[in-house]
């Protein structure tokens, strides 16, 4: 199926292309005076959105950076006036040069209302207008030559950056989640600004497998899906906050096999180093899950679905 | 849906393009064909190796395509094209009119290489087997288990009418493959279990219309969401063969529907400076079907022995009309009410109405007891303030408080209503030049009404241990929990992060169940980055988190005065036990990018982490069983290593030539030791797959290509 798909895209990219290059080349336009000196930064933004609206005056220049006529009359000596983005003004004095146009994009509805408002983030602190070089990030070998969107949030959500990087995690170093597929960064009325109006139902716009409604369903869970799970990584499988079945003893403390004691006498080797004949089937591989394995609810009848094990 | 993503694509490049060129678009990008090759040889079970991406010897061929003008512009980027991580994305839109945007997004999960099955037909819905007990593993099958997900969809945005402005999303993600399942033998644990590969074939399908009206000073919009989820199989059959080979049934989640209306509104430049947000939304999920009407099992109160054969289950109703509706409404108003305080007063209310189908099962041939199920709704409340005061340039101080109502309406058995009290504060402060610090404190307090204070008829009453249990999601707790975080540049181009984070859980009067948890957290990082020279970062990461519980072990049959009791003093048949788990983290890592030449461009990377859990155990001196200390709890080291050159023979050709080294390791008690098999009495044997038997790898990753600009 892929290499039938692969096989169609280099046609339509081959086609595509050579139509493409049959247009005639843009016509160079008037390089801003801004440019003499700040060739870099002219470069920079000459084909974005930011360039095509600029002109020989610098006009998209001094919207952001402020008046530069002095500036400019006195080839650099004086400083332009009234820069937003010079070093210690507050974020939102920052953010004032960017949200003069862009404050009635759709996503920065709810931008004063969010953590990132709040916390003096400005949107330099995250858009690299300039495209200047960022700092190399160590990780592992991933198949994606994409930009991954949590090397930015990372600079800041540090614990979160390191939880990408455990054995259970949301493939976002591999480029297959963003962070911004959870969580709206641009201002959200939600905690932790997740897009969603609650957490379940974020976890929900792709595990719709687990949306349910189910006929027995398990009330942790209805409530919300961090009681048992961590959405960034873990240490222990399947996003587990804690490993099974101690995860699951911390709350099933009545009956007689969810409250009894699962060490390494109970394992496949036990503790003397010697193998176990019968290690606990409540114990080994997936523990609780063995037998217990519609967790999230289940629609088998009567006692199978009670006790989540069909 | 391949076709369709295809046709769109070159549709909209050539009807795209003459627009283009009468508006002088400027195209610029690159191509890359090139190769990759792995050598996992050592690797038994290479799926955690292979897990979501694909590094399966072949050719790499990918794009990344720009288009500006004046008026126009489109990023066209393609990655991995026909391999089993292939990602596909044209953006594009007229500046000020319109934007969309198409992708394709493939992803693959791999879970299980190799194993084995005593089964036929694992994967799909129907694992038949006969000749039971099948202990001896060389006659079973191999099994692999994993799925291939893709996800194509895109959006079109038009703004031409400015400020308003029309939306509609789609996207539709199929799921074909298998995932690990497992079940009970009977109904009872002690009678061994199977693993199971349950199918997973799904398509979502998810639509969403939006029109809204934005300007600078208010923004208000309305949108409706639609998302159905298919599944081919609603539960796997599979040959019991403890129950005489019958065949037993595990149900898989049904299919949903999901709709949701939003009501968006934003109005900014209000009096002190203000901005008023609300959000509105209703939302309705149904999952409809036929209610089993058997089971495999043997009659209550049956003699052992007797065969297994479907019983029925007698439900009340044969359908199931499961249906859950909620609705949210948010309001937060930002203020600056005098220069250099922000303040921002809000409110949340989340009501969940569970209005699916009371069911009660009265078989009495497959047990004495009717069997209900708790549809489950609930209410929370949230509000709270959080004010912000800039005491001078360089300091800044904030507080708030926070208040969640969470109002269970009496319907989960143990715990009503929970009331969560949080205050914090917090001082930024960028007084030294160069530095910038911030420490945050918060407090929480959560009250619960607890149900079950009266559980049982005393302690010869099994119920009666219910009084001493608690819920660490619901129960009592307070909670302490600290915050540092320190960014110093010491010199030009030099900056070092450190971040420190402590939690304290202390859920209270807990007798059985979790008692307390604490995390601590510390990460730091050095990053050096001369544009016009090398840069490098440097990390290291370690993390320490503990759980204390107790439980009590009650004797079969139970013995002595209060079994049920665990404020009793201990006996070798009932008694209290306490856990102790420890989970450690630890991470190291270096990236060096290194112009060696204008033409020679190196970059390094190595990274190594290691987790180390635990598991103690306190057991009062009367018992005889020993636990055993588990020192081995999900422990695994990672190292890897990736080295990579592009060396520019040209403006316009480059070649890439990289190498990457990967180790895992994982040592854990669940799994160490690991057998196929688990030969009991009377069918009472448990078959297992091989998930994580042997999850360990070395690879080496060798990838190269060429790029031609333009």
């Amino acid at each position: 199926m892929h290499h039938r798909l692969a096989a169609k895209l280099v046609t339509a990219c081959a086609l595509s292309l050579a139509f493409l290059w049959s247009a005639p080349a843009m016509a160079q336009g008037t390089e801003p005076v801004c440019n003499k000196c700040h060739e870099e930064n002219n470069d920079s933004i000459k084909s974005t959105g930011h360039g095509a609206g600029n002109d020989a005056n610098g006009k998209a220049c001094q919207s952001c950076h402020g008046d530069a006529t002095e500036h400019v009359a006195s080839r650099g000596k004086k400083p332009v006036v009234g820069d937003k983005q010079a070093k210690g003004n507050t974020g939102a004095q920052k953010s004032e040069a960017c949200m003069s146009c862009h404050a009635g994009n759709r996503q920065l509805g709810f931008w004063e209302a969010g953590k990132h408002a709040q916390n003096d983030v400005s949107c330099s602190s995250c858009h690299n207008i300039h495209g200047k070089v960022k700092n190399p990030i160590a990780q592992p070998y991933s198949t994606t030559s994409r930009t991954i969107e949590a090397d930015t949030c990372g600079t800041c959500h540090k614990q979160v950056r390191n939880a990408t990087m455990k054995p259970s995690h949301h493939p976002i170093l591999e480029g297959k989640v963003k962070c911004s597929d959870c969580h709206n960064p641009h201002g959200a009325l939600t905690q932790a600004m997740v897009k969603h109006e609650s957490v379940n139902q974020q976890c929900f716009s792709c595990h719709a497998d687990k949306r349910g409604p189910f006929m027995f369903g398990h009330p942790p869970v209805e409530e919300n899906c961090l009681s048992c799970h961590t959405p960034h990584g873990s240490s222990h499988g399947k996003l587990l906050n804690e490993k099974v079945p101690n995860l699951c003893q911390d709350c099933h403390v009545q009956g007689r096999h969810p409250t009894a004691f699962y060490g390494q006498n109970q394992a496949w080797i036990g503790a003397n180093g010697q193998p176990v004949t019968t290690p606990s089937t409540r114990f080994i591989s997936r523990s609780c899950l063995n037998c217990h394995n519609s967790i999230h609810g289940s629609n088998a009848p009567t006692n199978r679905g009670r006790y989540l094990i069909r | 849906m391949n076709k369709k993503l295809i046709s769109i694509l070159i549709a909209n490049l050539f009807l795209a393009a003459p627009v283009f060129a009468q508006d002088s678009l400027k195209i610029s990008g690159s191509v890359n064909l090139g190769g990759i090759a792995s050598d996992d040889d050592d690797a038994v079970d290479p799926s955690k190796l292979n897990d979501i991406r694909d590094l399966s010897d072949g050719v790499l061929f990918g794009w990344d395509i720009k288009g500006r003008s004046s008026a126009h512009w489109f990023d066209f980027f393609g990655e991995n094209i026909g391999r089993d991580d292939q990602y596909i994305n044209l953006r594009g839109g007229s500046y000020g009119r319109f934007k969309y945007r198409l992708f394709s997004d493939s992803l693959t999960r791999n879970f299980l290489e190799g194993g084995l099955t005593p089964y036929a037909g694992a994967g799909t819905s129907n694992h038949t087997a006969t000749g039971w007990p099948l202990l001896n593993t060389t006659t079973w099958n191999s099994v692999n288990v994993g799925y291939d997900r893709r996800d194509d969809g895109g959006y079109f945005e038009f703004g031409g009418l400015s400020p308003w402005y029309f939306r509609v999303d789609g996207n539709q993600v199929t799921t074909s493959g298998s995932k690990l399942g497992a079940s009970s033998h009977g109904m009872s644990p002690g009678n061994g279990y199977v693993d199971l590969a349950f199918p997973v074939e799904y398509t979502t399908k998810n639509w969403t219309v939006e029109g809204g009206y934005a300007t600078k000073r208010m923004h208000f919009s309305a949108s409706w969401m639609s998302s159905k989820f298919e599944t081919d199989n609603t539960k796997v059959n599979w040959t019991n063969g403890f129950w005489s080979s019958g065949t037993d049934t595990t149900y898989l989640g049904a299919g949903n529907e999901y709709t949701r209306v939003a009501l968006n509104g934003t109005i900014r430049q209000l009096p002190l400076n203000s901005t008023l947000a609300a959000r509105y939304t209703k939302d309705e999920l149904e999952s409809s079907f036929a209610v089993g009407q058997t089971v495999l099992g043997i009659a209550a109160g049956s003699p052992s022995g007797t065969a297994a054969s479907m019983l029925a289950t007698g439900p009340n109703t044969p359908n199931f009309d499961g249906k859950v509706d909620n609705e949210t409404f948010t309001l937060a108003l930002t203020s600056t009410p005098t220069r250099g305080l922000d303040t921002r007063i809000y409110m949340n209310t989340l009501e969940r109405e569970d209005d699916s189908t009371h069911m009660a099962f009265t078989s009495a041939p497959v047990t004495s007891t009717t069997y209900v199920n708790e549809p489950y709704s609930y209410e929370k409340t949230n509000y709270g303030i959080d004010a912000f005061f800039r005491v001078n340039k360089g300091n800044r101080v904030g507080a708030g408080w926070d208040y969640l109502d969470m109002d269970r309406k009496d319907e989960r058995y143990d715990y009503n209503r929970s009331k969560d009290r949080t205050w914090w504060l917090e001082w930024k402060t960028s007084m030294l030049e160069n530095v910038s610090a911030r420490v945050k404190y918060s407090n929480l307090d959560r009250s619960s009404d607890f149900k079950l204070g009266n559980a049982g008829t005393g302690p010869t009453d099994a119920n009666y241990m219910f009084r001493f249990q608690s819920a660490f999601d619901a129960g009592e707790l307070k909670q302490d929990k600290w915050k540092f975080n320190l960014d110093v540049t010491p010199a030009e181009f030099l900056d070092v992060g450190v971040e420190f984070n402590l939690k304290d859980n202390k859920y209270q009067d807990v007798v059985l169940g979790r008692q307390n948890d604490k995390r601590r957290e510390i990460y730091g990082s050095v990053s050096y980055g001369d544009p016009s020279a090398w840069r490098f970062t440097v990390f290291g990461d370690y993390e320490k988190v503990e759980y204390e519980s107790q439980h009590r072990v009650v004797g079969f049959p139970p013995g002595g005065n209060e079994p049920y009791n665990p404020i009793q003093p201990d006996t070798s048949r009932n008694y209290n036990w306490q856990g102790f788990n420890e989970d450690s983290y630890y991470a190291y890592g270096l990236a060096i990018d290194w112009p060696a030449s204008e033409k020679l461009k190196l970059t390094a990377s190595l990274m190594h982490y290691k987790t180390d859990g635990s598991m103690d155990f306190s057991t009062p001196s009367v018992v005889t069983a020993i636990p055993g200390n588990i020192s081995l709890y999900d422990d695994t080291k990672r190292t890897a290593i990736n080295l990579k050159g592009t060396y520019a023979f040209s403006k316009t050709i480059s070649l890439t030539a990289g190498y990457a080294y990967e180790k895992f390791e994982y040592a854990d008690a669940q799994f160490d030791g690991y057998r196929y098999t688990i030969p009991g009495s009377n069918r009472q044997d448990s078959y297992l797959m091989g998930y994580y038997k042997d999850p360990n790898y070395k690879a080496n990753i060798f990838y190269g290509w060429v790029t031609w600009k333009f």
